[in-house]
């Protein structure tokens, strides 16, 4: 675990920087419907979906809390939330028999949607609330679609940055 | 493969704890957080920077497709808007003036006496649940944590993180911002009834605040406000007299518009993007319920404000009863435009006196 960590670090670490320096200023100025879509996330539910769960987890909690540096949100909170995000994509993934990318790309989406839900859950649990609003219906389906769409990229991106290769990774779905 | 393995929920509970450790000490104020944050942002500045230059030609080729139709009616919407407003300015202008030298006779500090740090927004906000911005100096021009941040229309914030070369502005939209804020209400009490005087004094009493001449119909007798210098009167102007319209004096016909100023003290704070602010009343007092639609609202200032008193927020959009409660729910459309790209803005270097004197 100690050489997956320090492995998966210091190939997240960089990946990270760049997806997170793309995100606060490509993405801010292009907005889907007032959406800001969300690489980050995209990229945690894709190491899950990659990685399998505990390495899904453990990788989206290091880039939600690179995320929580960055834009001054209370440290650990996109953290835990982002590591829930790779912890479903990479856990519904381990229950499908045979690995297909598209596959991926589905529960990618299925752990960006989750990920994006328990953003405003999470707050509302530390007290900020007024997030829970009819905006949600338009926010996580824009942000799940955009997930799909980078998950032919992410996912194998993902993988390589948790240090999984691919013969292993279809070995996780062997009962 | 288990899919609840010792090794899994070993992993689930130490990312848990180390997450509400973490929310724990950042909400409680941690000096090493601090230091992590702003170490962090200076790494992430050249990747910053060169996602910026290699982004520019896609975001304007983007805003290009996206925007260009917006742009041009917005253009022309301004266009107009200006030939308003620069009647308007003028005006504002030498009000300004007097209000400063009322201000300096009576030895008070207005918005203006404070020192500003003009600045430019970098990063707009990266989540779709925090309305943030970035803007480009820091704590080595001065800035610190709580204060106000303006534009050209009013407050558009506060200072909530600073790092040396940066600092992340919280938006008034964003439902965690709260300020302490005042609605000046102009009323004008209704007509009372005219009351026949000796034709021969011919004039009514002028009130101590703003009057308001105007026309009015008595015992089928019309008559109207009248100096005899100036002939009708404007809507301000010095003390009318009333005189029929055969010019003899026989009734004060002039109804008295008394402009009073109510000031209502609240905590303003944000509803997320497309919805107004929310100004909730502290306690429900006689003067909450004569609020109106239209009404200015500013910062209140006071000891240990984030702002001084006076700042414009917006105007009063809609007033409303809340559930369960006497007091009044008011909507205020903020005055400075949040919806689109915020390019430049002011940070007001007014430090709160938080020692009381």
């Amino acid at each position: 675990m100690r050489a997956f960590l320090a492995g998966a670090l210091i190939r997240l670490f960089p990946v990270g920087l760049c997806v997170l320096a793309l995100q606060r200023t490509v993405l801010t100025e292009m907005p889907v419907f007032g959406v800001v879509m969300q690489l980050v996330l995209a990229l945690a539910a894709a190491a899950g979906a990659g990685a399998g769960p505990e390495r899904g987890a453990v990788g989206g909690f290091t880039l939600g809390l690179m995320y929580d540096l960055a834009t001054g949100s209370p440290l650990g909170l996109t953290a835990i939330v982002y590591a829930l995000a790779g912890f479903v994509a990479g856990y519904v993934f381990t229950l499908t028999r045979t690995p297909q990318w598209w596959l991926a790309s589905i529960f990618t989406t299925i752990g960006a949607a989750v990920g994006e839900t328990a953003l405003p859950a999470a707050r509302t649990l530390i007290g900020q609330d007024g997030w829970f609003t009819s905006r949600l219906f338009t926010i996580v389906p824009v942000v799940s679609a955009f997930a799909l769409v980078m998950s032919p990229l992410f996912v194998p991106l993902g993988r390589w940055c948790m240090c999984v290769k691919k013969p292993k990774w279809k070995a996780m779905h062997e009962v | 493969m288990a899919i609840y393995s010792m090794g899994r929920r070993r992993v689930i509970l130490l990312l848990v704890l180390t997450s509400i450790l973490l929310i724990t000490l950042d909400q409680r104020g941690n000096a090493l957080i601090d230091r992590s944050r702003s170490v962090f942002s200076l790494i992430l500045e050249p990747f910053d920077a060169a996602a910026r230059t290699i982004s520019l030609p896609v975001e304007n080729a983007w805003n290009g497709i996206t925007d260009y139709d917006d742009l041009r009616r917005e253009n022309e919407s301004l266009r107009a808007q200006i030939d308003v407003q620069r009647g308007a300015e003028i005006e504002a202008r030498a009000a300004l003036l007097e209000f400063e030298e009322l201000l300096t006779l009576n030895r008070l500090l207005g918005t203006g006496s404070y020192p500003t740090v003009t600045v430019r927004v970098q990063g707009e906000r990266a989540s779709n649940f925090q309305y943030t911005v970035e803007i480009d100096k820091g704590s080595t021009d001065g800035i610190a944590v709580g204060m106000p941040v303006v534009n050209g229309a009013g407050l558009v914030g506060k200072i909530t993180r600073v790092h040396p070369n940066s600092a992340i502005v919280l938006l008034v939209l964003d439902p965690d911002f709260s300020i302490g804020a005042k609605v000046l209400t102009r009323v004008d009490p209704a007509p009372t009834p005219s009351l026949p005087i000796s034709p021969t004094s011919g004039t009514t009493p002028q009130s101590t605040t703003t009057i308001e001449p105007t026309a009015t119909t008595l015992a089928n007798t019309t008559t109207t406000a009248f100096d005899p210098v100036r002939g009708p009167l404007d809507p301000v102007g010095p003390p009318p007299t009333a005189t029929t319209s055969t010019g003899v004096p026989l009734y004060t016909t002039t109804t008295q518009f008394v402009t009073e100023i109510i000031r209502e003290t609240g905590t303003l704070s944000g509803q997320g993007e497309g919805r107004p602010l929310v100004l909730r009343f502290i306690e429900d007092s006689s003067t909450s319920g004569r609020v109106k639609v239209g009404s200015s609202v500013q910062t209140a200032g006071g000891i240990a404000a984030i702002a001084p008193a006076g700042l414009p927020i917006g105007v009063v959009s809609a007033v409303r009863e809340q559930t369960g409660s006497r007091a009044l729910v008011v909507e205020v459309e903020p005055a400075a435009d949040l919806s689109s790209t915020l390019s430049f803005l002011s940070v007001l270097l007014y430090v709160p006196n938080t020692s009381g004197g």
